[in-house]
């Protein structure tokens, strides 16, 4: 230590003569002389430095890094049985939420919510998973019923149609895609005590839904009329009514449609949550009609007419039971 | 917009005044501390460029959470730590490996090092750089181990080490050599 501290000085007096060439002022010129040709600010040309601290050796070893961490990931989930394209934000992302009340006896809450969902099949369709939610004996929400929306966007607000007794209310679950041009939706109530659907419909062409008079009207396109013996490409707008009716445990019939004006050509479907008989009084205005399969939809429980003549007439609905009570509805065809 | 052109180049020559000046009073320190890092003048050259390029642009960043000198003394060392590690630097080498190199350079600036500084300085110059640089730090520019232990971003007990170490082989190098007063 003592001879380093001797030559101390010997250190400093060669260091200072070896550095004493060097230029500062020049250096300092240059620096300032690249700043003023913007290199400080915009960094045009990397100086060699940089040429040499980043480069391709660097960005390498970071790429199989990277390469590696993306194995050890992948690796990870195909162990757990995950699906890699499984996003969780496209999994149970909801789109809309509404409260509804379907005036039953359980008192409880009800909420409609719409998902964004794919299916497991790694193709992005933008499908919608509409949740029927109600709160359990313990207050906690439990899933009523469910139904997905394939290829739809967009989520309609939910429509309710009231019946004028201690009926629980009938619901409408719609979507629509504006781009595509077509609907789904689901006419869902109460049978026994769950909550079913009544009807689904998919892919109705131009379709559009309202609740008139209690019942629903539906309009969709349909290529001809086969009715009308006009086979051609044109799309014909084809309106129906759908008069719902529920069937309670004593066997009595309930609608919520107790007077009906629609326009001939019209068509009108008796719907309800159990296949019960229903007639007509007057055979030559509404007559029964079978529709093709794009209108049933594998709905059973669904008495299709169409309108044959201008006039006042009435739709019976027959209780199943003896000593159940029927229901009339009056239909006037203008 | 005249007046905020007009105050972009008035602040613009305030920063370079204030560059000019910090290159003027640790301009030197930077080119020697890159030096001790590199041992050759003309990366030494690049290094103090980049570095106060550097400090131009985060200037007005600068919190001043400590000196200047600290701050600057810093960024020579990381970027010079940074030119060691680059393959560029390793590909410089005509024949192989580092060690090569070294060996090769160690003969070309041993000569400048001896004629224009000294046998004692070229002597310094021959250690290792993990000691050679918090020799020169120490012994050349009086720094403290506090400082040195700040800028190289290595412990005190470490710079400690590293002295000890440094002298002893220093040492060696100094016997097994006459030094010419």
């Amino acid at each position: 230590m003592n001879e380093i501290n001797d030559i101390k000085e010997k250190i400093k007096k060669e260091s200072e003569r070896f550095f004493s060439g060097f230029n500062n002022e020049k250096m300092s010129k240059s620096v300032l002389s690249k700043i003023n040709s913007n290199y400080g600010e915009k960094r045009k040309n990397k100086p060699s430095i940089y040429k040499i601290t980043f480069n391709s050796s660097i960005a390498a070893r970071i790429s199989v890094i990277l390469a590696c961490f993306v194995i050890i990931i992948t690796s990870v989930f195909f162990f757990k049985g995950k699906a890699l394209y499984e996003k969780n934000d496209m999994m149970g992302k909801p789109v809309s939420q509404q409260k509804i009340d379907l005036n039953d006896t359980s008192y409880n809450d009800k909420w409609i919510t719409f998902f964004k969902i794919n299916k497991p099949n790694k193709v992005l369709q933008g499908n919608l998973l509409a949740v029927l939610w109600e709160t359990g004996i313990n207050g906690d929400y439990q899933m009523a019923y469910s139904s997905m929306f394939e290829n739809s966007s967009k989520p309609e607000p939910v429509r309710i149609i009231a019946f004028n007794n201690e009926q629980p209310s009938i619901i409408i679950i719609s979507t629509k895609s504006p781009d595509k041009q077509y609907i789904h939706y689901r006419v869902v109530g109460y049978s026994g005590s769950r909550i079913v659907a009544f009807m689904e419909q998919n892919y109705v062409t131009g379709g559009e839904i309202a609740v008139i008079d209690g019942a629903i009207k539906e309009t969709r396109l349909v290529p001809g009329i086969i009715y009308d013996k006009k086979q051609n490409n044109d799309m014909h707008e084809v309106v129906t009514y759908y008069i719902p009716y529920q069937i309670n445990e004593s066997g009595d019939i309930y609608t919520s449609v107790e007077n009906l004006k629609i326009s001939k050509g019209d068509y009108i479907a008796v719907l309800g949550n159990e296949n019960t008989p229903v007639e007509t009084l007057t055979p030559n205005l509404l007559v029964d009609w079978n529709p093709g399969s794009e209108f049933l939809n594998d709905n059973k429980n669904t008495k299709f007419f169409r309108t044959e003549n201008t006039g006042q007439e009435e739709i019976y609905i027959k209780p199943l039971y003896e000593g159940g009570q029927g229901r009339k509805i009056s239909v006037l065809i203008q | 917009m005249e007046t905020l052109s007009r105050i972009a180049v008035e602040n613009k020559s305030h920063k370079e005044e204030h560059l000019e000046y910090l290159m003027l009073r640790f301009g030197k320190k930077v080119y020697q501390l890159a030096y001790y890092f590199l041992r050759d003048r003309q990366m030494a050259e690049d290094i103090y460029q980049e570095v106060f390029l550097r400090v131009y642009v985060n200037l007005d960043k600068f919190r001043q959470e400590s000196s200047y000198y600290s701050w600057i003394y810093k960024i020579t060392v990381n970027l010079c730590k940074d030119y060691l590690k680059s393959a560029t630097f390793r590909r410089i080498v005509t024949v192989g490996t580092v060690k090569d190199f070294n060996e090769s350079c160690r003969e070309s600036n041993k000569l400048f090092e001896q004629v224009e500084g000294g046998e004692v300085f070229s002597h310094v110059m021959d250690l290792p750089e993990k000691y050679r640089v918090p020799i020169c730090l120490y012994y050349i520019d009086d720094l403290p181990v506090s400082e040195i232990s700040d800028i190289l971003k290595i412990s005190q007990n470490n710079v400690k080490i590293r002295l000890h170490r440094g002298r002893e082989k220093l040492k060696k190098l100094l016997s097994g050599s006459t030094v010419n007063e």
